[in-house]
């Protein structure tokens, strides 16, 4: 009986191990089983970091586990072991103090090398800014004056929704794509700077090597230098409320010449927008645009139909606010948010707003069915 | 603790019983005062960075365990003189003089040690006499508890 | 204790109803109430626990909003940790800190029970904010502003029922030192002291030292939302990480106040198993009291991202990392009792060895954590859960039931079911591995915590975990079978219960106390502590 267990024992054990050194051996192999060795200096030092430790440990575990196994299979009753009665050594438990502590001082040596250089964050050649909001993030790339928001991609979001009926398997990158990507240039030393609107988020993708929190009031400075073009992706890492786990982020490293390219782009983007806002828009317009600017801000609290969370967030269907003729009050609220509502004057353009709110005062069976136009928000700011 | 003070001519057997006082109050204090110590620097270094309610919290804690510490420590020190006479028994309770002063008939004396009606209570030593009761030595453990009920015996027999 | 008097003759009447419950200031009746109370605890937060494996069962939302599914989260880790883990170490604390060192009961019987009541109350707060608008909290256990101030009317409940449950373990605490100062047997020493009433009092200096700082961060919340001060409100001058340091510097002594009681449960098993003293058992009381000192020092390592100087980060690095040696030594001290010894594997020495084990393995990811650089990756992903449940799930609560195993023969005076309890240990280890190792991959692999859905290449590895939390959960049940079996009957345990077992509370019958002692017990090198 006893031979038994111990059979059972020896085994869980060898299951343990197995499990310790395929992680190992297949770590090349699988990329749901460890660390991405990723494409900056810094991640790649952040890996091999990472698999000089998991070794350190593995091997004193296996140490340590076999003198234990060993034990628990000699020093039995039933084969007969008799207890010695010895209960303390001071040369062994000196061994076992110091063995440790010299260990540690071997991990300890490159762990500061890499610290010391993850922090050095001077002479960079871009600065973009990552602001996080509840629950998207925001990029300023702050040399070129190009700024846009970043959220979760429609099918995933669709797909996301509670019965959705749409199986994740079939969507595309579920849960890690997004509408706006951040584009980066390679071989560049690019400074991050993270901080949050709202409360506390964290700006994390692995293949850059590390994350880093974005705190409302407060500026905290990073930098990366990727080595290869690619995409890569990554997601909050801070808990931040109710859809925390759909804010993904997605870096597009492309070369210098590319990315020169994409910064002309987006500068004519933001010009047209800006234009946008002066001019009168038809209906069709808004409630188009209306459309997309309600699922990726407004849908998240207020629910695809409008028919808010129930004790958590109010419904906008039969809303008396939606639903007062004079639109003043809704601009005001969208502006400067309420309770757990945020300010959208910093978020949103008066175009989006005014896009938003048309579609909203002409949906779901609100009476209002009224046009607002930008400059109705413009004149309230 | 048990303590047999009699006297080898006095006609009188005095016993008396105290819980063990395990650390003297001098070494208490000084235990608290590490405590505190620790406690108030670590509150005072929050303070100094502007969070400052966490000081009274630490004020208020202090309080209750030096006040704690105090009870716990008066507990201790009560005594229990059980004087067997010829005709009497004087039983004396207090702290540090007799608080408490009671007399029963040595005659019709009796020492019942009654357990609980379940065994994980602490059983009851108790001196009966003329069908009153007095219970002593509710501080002690059970074993010392034991003792006491073996030595009153002894001295009510004679 | 002083008020005597001369009353009429009346024998004593068992007490009956919940009246014996309700005002009992008996140290066995409250450590029982305090255990039972652990218990139902551990399956509420565990209930909540199922609810999130079944939510990540599979890709997708199916069955929760995600705003319930951070409000599971957030509750289950209150849940556990102040109402199942806490309470069972006091109540394994109450029950046997008085007998270990020869006291007739607990110094202070009366708050004794109190500080229970406290419990079902504060309880009663925290769960009633399902049922509140805006819900439970839903921003983490670790209550970081400003997330948690955007909670609804719950917010203040929140707050309220952390202070009780403070107020409660404070309490807890005052009384074990009391008790432990004044009350120790003749002979009874400080190094003569059982090892668990070593790390119950080194836990509840923990204790006094941790909790004001915990009661003030989250009173300073409240006036930040209600009263319009601003601690943590960077728009008001605050600084919302100061809450992290505040909290984190309760947080890590926290993690020893629930480990260190396990660590004492299993350094009384380990030796009567192995028939042999406790190795070093000097050098383990230096161990503990040194974790608990260095427990002070590297509470930053928590909140490695938030962005700390250099020198910040190098020092809570280096501090975290020294804790490893500490506490290796007391896994060496354990090792090196069951060296040479005369092992046997009944149930609680399985859990035992389940915890050298399991916890180590716990340590190594810890270990791996506190290098700086590398946390910047591990931080706030699966590793990170999987680390922490290795060292709560297998560490703590294993040494709790072992202790439980350990001492019921002795509070019931029966045997409890051998085959079962080890089957009970087998299904937890098995399943408990299949829960929280594969946690180790995907948080390698770069998936969040706290996330109600995720991308589908970890849809395998949750599958998995799902499966395995599900049989965790399903065998804990058989603990409460056996427990309720022993209770009723069962073979006869004798006085010493185990052959190996020494110590006070060996000496005395199954169940203490009633037994006519002719000599009082004495208290020597050899029963002391073995």
């Amino acid at each position: 009986m006893f031979v038994n267990k111990f059979k059972q024992i020896m085994f869980a054990i060898s299951v343990f191990s197995l499990m310790f050194i395929s992680e190992m051996a297949l770590a090349d192999y699988m990329n749901v089983l460890n660390l991405t060795k990723g494409v900056t200096p810094t991640s790649k030092m952040v890996y091999g970091l990472h698999m000089q430790i998991l070794y350190i440990v593995t091997a004193i575990g296996v140490v340590v586990f076999s003198v234990m196994c060993w034990s628990i299979y000699h020093h039995r009753k039933s084969k007969g072991a008799v207890a010695e009665q010895f209960h303390h050594s001071t040369s062994a438990e000196i061994t076992w103090t110091v063995i440790p502590i010299i260990i540690l001082v071997v991990m300890a040596i490159p762990a500061t090398k890499a610290l010391v250089f993850m922090e050095q964050t001077g002479d960079a050649e871009m600065t973009v800014k990552v602001t996080g909001y509840q629950w998207k993030w925001k990029y300023d790339y702050l040399d070129e004056g190009i700024s846009f928001f970043s959220s979760l991609s429609q099918d995933s979001n669709e797909a996301r929704q509670r019965n959705s009926g749409i199986d994740p398997e079939t969507v595309e990158n579920y849960l890690m794509d997004v509408d706006n990507r951040v584009v980066l240039p390679i071989n560049t030393k690019i400074r991050i700077l993270t901080t949050a609107a709202d409360v506390i988020h964290d700006w994390w993708v692995p293949a850059l090597g590390w994350k880093r929190d974005a705190i409302p009031g407060f500026i905290n400075d990073n930098w990366t230098y990727i080595e290869e073009p690619g995409v890569y992706r990554g997601k909050c890492a801070e808990l931040c409320g109710r859809d925390h786990g759909f804010m993904p982020i997605v870096v597009e490293a492309v070369p210098k010449a590319e990315y020169a390219v994409w910064v002309e782009e987006q500068k004519a983007i933001q010009l047209a927008a800006a234009a946008g806002a002066d001019r009168e828009w038809t209906k069709d317009e808004l409630l188009e645009k209306g459309k997309d600017v309600y699922a990726t801000n407004c849908a998240a609290c207020h629910m695809a139909e409008g028919q808010g969370v129930e004790g958590l967030f109010p419904a906008l269907v039969g809303s008396a606010i939606v639903n007062n003729p004079d639109a003043s009050e809704m601009i005001m609220l969208i502006l400067n948010g309420k309770n757990m509502m945020p300010a959208f004057k910093d978020i949103l353009n008066d175009a989006d707003i005014s896009a938003a709110m048309t579609h909203e005062r002409n949906s779901w069976g609100n009476t209002v069915k009224d046009v607002i136009q930008p400059s109705d928000v413009k004149a309230m700011r | 603790m048990l303590f047999n003070l009699t006297n080898e001519n006095n006609l009188e057997k005095t016993i008396m019983v105290m819980p063990n006082r395990a650390m003297p109050w001098q070494q208490i204090m000084l235990i608290y005062f590490l405590i505190s110590t620790v406690t108030i620097i670590i509150a005072l270094g929050f303070f100094s960075q502007g969070f400052t309610l966490i000081l009274p919290f630490a004020g208020l804690e202090l309080t209750a365990l030096g006040v704690v510490l105090y009870i716990s420590a008066w507990r201790s020190n009560i005594k229990e003189v059980v004087c067997v006479a010829d005709d009497k028994i004087r039983i004396e309770i207090g702290h540090n003089t007799a608080e408490k002063v009671f007399e029963i008939d040595r005659t019709w004396a009796q020492v019942v040690l009654e357990r609980s009606w379940n065994n994980w209570y602490p059983s009851r030593l108790l001196l009966r006499s003329h069908g009153r009761q007095l219970e002593i030595g509710k501080f002690l453990n059970e074993q010392e508890r034991q003792r006491l009920a073996i030595e009153l015996k002894k001295i009510l027999k004679k | 204790m002083s008020e005597a008097v001369l009353h009429d003759d009346h024998h004593d009447h068992k007490p009956t109803g919940i009246g014996r419950w309700l005002f009992s200031t008996n140290h066995k009746d409250i450590g029982t109430m305090y255990l039972v109370f652990a218990l139902i605890m551990f399956f509420v937060g565990g209930a909540m626990s199922m609810v999130i494996r079944a939510e990540l069962f599979q890709p997708g939302l199916q069955y929760v909003d995600p705003q319930f599914y951070n409000s599971m989260v957030t509750v289950h880790a209150l849940v556990m940790i102040f109402g199942a883990l806490m309470p069972a170490g006091v109540g394994l604390a109450n029950w046997m800190i008085p007998i270990m060192i020869g006291a007739p009961d607990m110094a202070l019987p009366r708050m004794n029970n109190m500080s229970f009541w406290i419990l079902p109350f504060a309880f009663t707060l925290l769960l009633s904010t399902f049922f509140m608008q805006g819900g439970a909290p839903a921003g983490g256990w670790t209550m970081y502003p400003p997330l948690v101030l955007q909670l609804g009317d719950g917010f203040p409940y929140l707050v309220f029922a952390v202070h009780f449950l403070g107020i409660s373990s404070i309490m807890g605490a005052i009384n074990i030192i009391a008790t432990v100062f004044n009350m120790r047997a003749p002979g009874m020493t400080f190094m003569r002291l059982p090892l668990f009433v070593w790390t119950w009092i080194i836990t509840a200096f923990l204790l006094i030292a941790a909790m004001p700082v915990l009661a003030g961060g989250v009173t300073m919340l409240l006036t930040d939302k209600y009263f319009g001060t601003a601690f943590f409100d960077a728009a008001g001058g605050g600084d919302p990480v100061m809450f992290q340091h505040i909290f984190w510097f309760f947080g890590h002594p926290e993690v020893y106040i629930l480990v260190l009681p396990s660590f004492g449960v299993i350094s009384q098993i380990i030796p009567t198993f192995s028939r042999k003293p406790l190795f070093g058992y000097t050098s383990m009381v230096y161990a503990t009291a040194s974790i608990a000192f260095l427990s002070f020092f590297v509470w930053a390592h928590h909140m490695f991202t938030v962005g700390m100087p250099l020198a910040g980060e190098l020092f809570f690095m280096y501090a975290t990392m020294s804790i490893a040696v500490p506490t290796g030594v007391k896994i060496f001290n354990w090792m090196a009792t069951m060296w040479r010894g005369s092992m046997t594997f009944e149930t609680p020495m399985l859990f035992a060895i389940g915890v050298l084990f399991m916890f180590s393995i716990g340590g190594f990811s810890g270990l791996m954590m506190g290098i700086t650089p590398v946390d910047f990756q591990y931080h706030d992903t699966y590793f990170i859960v999987a680390h922490f449940h290795y060292v709560i799930v297998p560490g703590i609560i294993f040494g709790i039931i072992g202790g439980i195993y350990f001492w019921l023969p002795k509070w019931t005076g029966n045997m409890y079911d051998e085959k079962l309890g080890k089957l009970h240990f087998w299904l937890s280890t098995i399943s408990v591995n299949v829960l929280f190792f594969p946690m180790h991959f995907i948080g390698l692999a770069g998936m969040p915590r706290r996330i109600p859905d995720y991308s589908v290449q970890f849809a395998d590895w949750n599958n998995i975990i799902s499966i395995g939390g599900f049989a965790f959960g399903l065998s804990q049940l058989l603990l409460v079978w056996v427990v309720i079996k022993c209770v009723r009957g069962g073979e006869k345990a004798t006085d010493q219960v185990w052959e190996g077992a020494h110590g006070l509370e060996w000496t005395l019958s199954s169940p203490p106390p009633f037994h006519s002692f002719t000599t009082p017990p004495k208290v020597t090198d050899a029963t002391a502590h073995s």
